[in-house]
C-alpha cells in the first residue's frame, strides 16, 4: 500500500509539473510580452532595461524557476483588466464554484442513488425503464443547452426561478441542476448494475428468509456491498464537476472560477488564465490523487499491482 | 433452477435482435452524413451571409414565420437550416480527424508499450497517466488564449483527451495477441519486430479499436460543442452547432429557436450515433461491454 502511494504521489507531483511547464512555455511562446506592455514611443534602451527589469533577458530555465517559485507562493501576476493580483480575485471567486459543486453533488447523491436502487429492486417496472431511458438521454444531452431549455422553461415561460447570477439561494437552483444532471445518469446506472449483481446473490435471500423487512434487506445487506463501485464513482464526480463548472457558469452567468477563466480568454487576461488554470489543474490533479487512494485502500487487487 | 437455464434465457433473446442495426438511429446517422457530404446543394441559403430584412424569422407554423426559412433565421438574418446543415459538416470533420489522428497516435503507442515491455512499456504508460491525470477543457482554454481558436485547437485537444484510451486498449490486446503460435511462427519464419507487429498483429486489433472509436464519435459531437460554445472550439461565423447555441444564448426570452434547435440536433445525432456504437460492439466485440 505504501509504495503504492509513493508512487501515484510522485506520479501526481509530474503531473503538476507538466501543467506548468506547458503553462509556461504557452504563455512564453505567445509573443513578446514587451509588445505588449512598452508605449509605442519607448526607445530601445527603455524596452532593454523593462525587459531586465522584469527577467525576461534571462535565459529559460531560470525564468522557468522563478515562474514555478511565484506560483508556489501565490503570485501569479496581476491581472490586465482588473488591475488587481490575480490570486485575490481566484480567492473571491472559488466560494461561489465550490457551493455551485456541492448542491450539484447533493442533487446526483439524492437522485440516482435512490432512484438506482429500487430501478435493480423492481426490474422491469416503470421506474426501472424509465431510469434506463433517463441514462441513455441524460449522456446525450448537452450539458451547456440542457441549461438554455431550464432558462427558456423556468425563467422565460413560467417566470418561475432566476436564470442569471448569484444572490437569493434560488439562483443556485438551475445551474445545480444543469451541473447535475449529467453525473446523475451515469451514477444512476452505476448504482442499477452493482444492485443487480448483489441482489442475486446467496446472502441477500438468506436474508429475505430469515424473515427481515424487505428494506432492511436492500438497504444494510445488499447497498452496503454494491457501494463500492459507487463510492469511487461518486469521488470521480468532482472531477467532472469541476470540468463541467465552466460551462454552467458561463451558461449562468454563476461568478466563480470558469466563468472568470471565460472572461479572462475573451479579453486575452493572461495573468487570470495561467493562474486559474494551475489552480483548478492542482485541484483536478489532487482530487485524482485521492480517488486513487481510496480505490486501492478499498480494493487490494489495485493495491498490489495487477 | 440451474444456471444453465438462466444462461439461456438471457442470452438468446438477446443474440436475435443484435443481427439487425437498430433502424431509426442508422437513418438519422445515414441522413446526417448525406448532409455533412453534401451541404453546399441541400441548403436553401448561405450559412454565412444572412439578410437584414430577414433578422429573427420564426420557424414554420408560428406567427412571423415567412417561406423559404422554415426553421427560422438568426439575429444576423441567416437561415438556421443551412447553417444546421454545414453545421453537420463540421461536427463530421471534428470527429473523422480527430478520431483517425487519436486512434492511430494511440495504437501505435500501445502496440509499442505491449510488443516491446520492459522500460519502453513503463514509459509509455506513465506518459498514459499523467495525460488522463490533466485537465482537458482547461488545456483547451489555454490553448484559445495562446493561439486563435481553430479547427486545429478543437483536434489537439480531442487527441490529447482520447489516445489514452486508445493506447491502453491497444497494449492490452497486443500483450495477449504476442503470446499466440502465430506470432512465434512468424519468428521462426524469419520475420523482422517490425513486421510481425505491424504486418500480424496490428490487423487483429482493428476490430476492437473500430468499436472504441465508434462508441467515441458521440463524445466528440458533444465536445467539439462544448468548447465552441465556450468560444474556445470553432470560432464564429463558421456555422458550428455549439456555435450556434451560444449565438442564442441572449437571445433566448425572443427567438428560442436560434439556440434550441442546435441543440436538438446534437442531442438527436449523439443519441442516435451511442444507440449505433452499442450495436457495432455488441456486434464486434461484446468483451468490451465492461470498458
Amino acid at each position: 500500500m505504501q509504495r503504492y502511494v509513493v508512487g501515484r504521489l510522485v506520479q501526481s507531483l509530474v503531473s503538476m509539473v507538466v501543467v506548468s511547464v506547458v503553462v509556461f512555455a504557452l504563455v512564453r511562446f505567445s509573443g513578446d510580452p514587451i509588445a505588449i506592455m512598452a508605449p509605442p514611443e519607448a526607445s530601445q534602451a527603455d524596452i532593454a532595461l523593462m525587459r531586465a527589469h522584469l527577467g525576461l533577458d534571462r535565459p529559460w530555465p531560470v525564468q522557468y524557476t522563478t515562474f514555478v517559485g511565484q506560483a508556489l507562493r501565490g503570485d501569479f501576476g496581476t491581472s490586465v483588466r482588473f488591475r488587481r493580483p490575480a490570486m485575490e480575485l481566484i480567492a473571491e471567486r472559488y466560494g461561489a464554484t465550490l457551493e455551485l459543486g456541492g448542491l450539484a453533488v447533493l442533487i446526483v447523491i439524492a437522485v440516482a442513488l435512490p432512484v438506482g436502487v429500487y430501478a435493480a429492486v423492481r426490474r422491469g417496472s416503470a421506474l426501472d425503464y424509465a431510469a434506463r431511458a433517463f441514462a441513455a438521454l441524460g449522456q446525450a444531452v448537452p450539458p451547456f443547452w440542457l441549461g438554455l431549455l431550464l432558462v427558456l422553461v423556468f425563467g422565460v415561460l413560467l417566470r418561475l426561478l432566476p436564470t442569471s447570477g448569484r444572490g437569493t439561494p434560488l439562483h443556485v437552483l438551475l445551474p445545480g441542476i444543469t451541473l447535475g444532471w449529467f453525473a446523475v445518469a451515469g451514477l444512476m446506472r452505476l448504482t442499477r448494475s452493482a444492485m443487480l449483481d448483489v441482489l442475486g446473490s446467496e446472502y441477500v435471500k438468506l436474508a429475505r428468509i430469515k424473515g427481515l423487512p424487505e428494506r432492511t434487506v436492500i438497504w444494510k445487506h445488499a447497498f452496503k456491498n454494491a457501494a463500492l463501485p459507487v463510492v469511487t464513482f461518486a469521488a470521480l464526480l468532482f472531477v467532472a464537476l469541476l470540468n463541467g463548472s465552466i460551462i454552467v457558469e458561463t451558461v449562468f452567468g454563476w461568478p466563480g472560477l470558469g466563468l472568470l477563466v471565460i472572461e479572462a480568454v475573451d479579453s486575452r487576461d493572461y495573468p487570470i488564465v495561467q493562474a486559474v488554470v494551475m489552480c483548478l489543474s492542482a485541484m483536478y490533479i489532487t482530487v485524482n490523487l485521492l480517488v486513487d487512494v481510496l480505490y486501492a485502500y478499498l480494493n487490494p487487487k489495485i493495491r498490489y499491482g495487477a | 433452477m440451474s444456471t444453465v437455464a438462466a444462461g439461456v434465457e438471457t442470452t438468446l433473446p438477446r443474440r436475435r435482435d443484435r443481427r439487425w442495426p437498430p433502424l431509426v438511429p442508422l437513418a438519422v446517422v445515414v441522413v446526417l452524413v448525406l448532409c455533412g457530404l453534401l451541404a453546399p446543394w441541400l441548403a436553401p441559403h448561405s450559412p454565412v451571409q444572412g439578410s437584414l430584412g430577414d433578422r429573427l424569422v420564426a420557424p414554420f407554423g408560428m406567427e412571423n414565420a415567412r417561406a423559404g426559412h422554415p426553421l427560422g433565421t438568426d439575429r444576423h438574418g441567416r437561415d438556421t437550416l443551412s447553417r444546421l446543415i454545414y453545421g453537420a459538416r463540421i461536427s463530421l470533420s471534428v470527429s473523422v480527424v480527430g478520431i483517425t489522428l487519436t486512434g492511430a497516435a494511440g495504437v501505435f503507442i500501445g502496440l509499442l508499450a505491449g510488443f516491446f515491455g520492459g522500460w519502453v512499456d513503463t514509459v509509455l504508460m506513465r506518459l498514459v497517466d499523467i495525460s488522463l491525470s490533466l485537465p482537458g477543457i482547461l488545456i483547451a482554454v489555454l490553448l484559445s488564449v495562446v493561439f486563435e481558436p481553430s479547427f486545429t485547437n478543437v483536434i489537439i485537444v480531442v487527441v490529447f483527451l482520447l489516445w489514452p484510451s486508445y493506447a491502453r486498449l491497444a497494449r492490452g490486446e497486443t500483450l495477449g495477441l504476442k503470446q499466440q503460435d502465430f506470432v512465434a511462427l512468424a519468428r521462426v519464419a524469419g520475420c523482422g519486430s517490425l513486421t510481425i507487429m505491424f504486418r500480424h498483429i496490428l490487423p487483429n486489433l482493428a476490430p476492437s479499436i473500430l468499436v472504441l472509436a465508434t462508441l467515441h464519435v458521440g463524445y466528440v459531437i458533444v465536445l467539439e460543442a462544448a468548447l465552441s460554445f465556450l468560444g474556445v472550439g470553432i470560432p464564429p461565423p463558421t456555422p458550428s452547432w455549439g456555435v450556434m447555441v451560444a449565438d442564442g444564448r441572449g437571445l433566448i426570452e425572443q427567438a428560442w429557436w436560434v439556440s434550441i434547435l442546435p441543440g436538438i440536433a446534437i442531442l438527436v445525432t449523439v443519441l442516435s450515433l451511442n444507440i449505433l456504437g452499442d450495436w457495432v460492439r455488441d456486434r464486434l466485440d461484446p468483451k468490451l461491454r465492461q470498458v
